[in-house]
């Protein structure tokens, strides 16, 4: 590979890896599936979201 | 929970870089402050605060605003697991206009988003913790 290609190969790569391991696992931090799927109070008369997430820990 | 109350629980330096709190949040739970009821605010030191959308008491509380087309609600629930555990979660659903300025501010506002409430929630446990376990002593010391 050359050096012209490293460069945007290696941020592609980093890019790919933020979006879907990374990101998955901190939008999900400590949630299960379960909870993640339950519907939410006080949402009525909002448009549907298309940005969500979740964290959970126990005590 | 809130400006001039109990804080936010999270890194008190970021909650003073971001404007939200001039002093850092509280080390246990402020008895004072626990009676929330839907329509109530909650000041954070930038912004319009975080409204009270939905509450059940020891269940469930629900903020949320709707501000230049930037709809969300953030929910804590407690679940109780058995007689010794909960698990208390965090949830954000939001409706962001589909532009690229938007989308851009939610890149950089979710990974932030994350820390800040991963140690709100680690810091919430804490001081639930030691409240039971100060309730704990209390009980035992007057059996």
């Amino acid at each position: 590979m050359t050096p012209n290609l490293l460069t945007p190969v290696a941020l592609l790569g980093l890019g790919l890896m933020y979006w879907f391991p990374i990101r998955r696992w901190y939008r999900h931090w400590g949630a299960t599936d379960t909870e993640i799927d339950q519907s939410m109070l006080g949402r009525r008369g909002y448009l549907k979201p298309n940005l969500r997430d979740h964290a959970g820990c126990h005590h | 929970m809130g400006y001039r109350r109990g804080g936010l629980y999270s890194y008190d330096w970021l909650d003073r870089l971001f404007g939200f709190l001039d002093a850092p949040s509280a080390e246990r739970v402020l008895v004072e402050f626990q009676r929330l009821k839907v329509g109530d605010v909650i000041p954070v030191g930038r912004g319009a605060g975080f409204p009270v959308k939905a509450i059940e008491p020891f269940r469930t509380l629900v903020l949320g605003g709707d501000t230049n087309g930037f709809q969300w609600t953030w929910q804590f629930g407690l679940y109780l697991v058995n007689g010794r555990l909960t698990r208390l979660v965090s949830r954000n659903r939001a409706h962001i206009p589909t532009t690229v300025g938007s989308t851009l501010f939610m890149c950089v506002l979710e990974p932030a988003a994350f820390v800040m409430t991963r140690k709100m929630l680690l810091g919430l446990k804490h001081r639930a913790e030691a409240a039971a376990a100060q309730n704990h002593d209390a009980a035992k010391h007057a059996a």
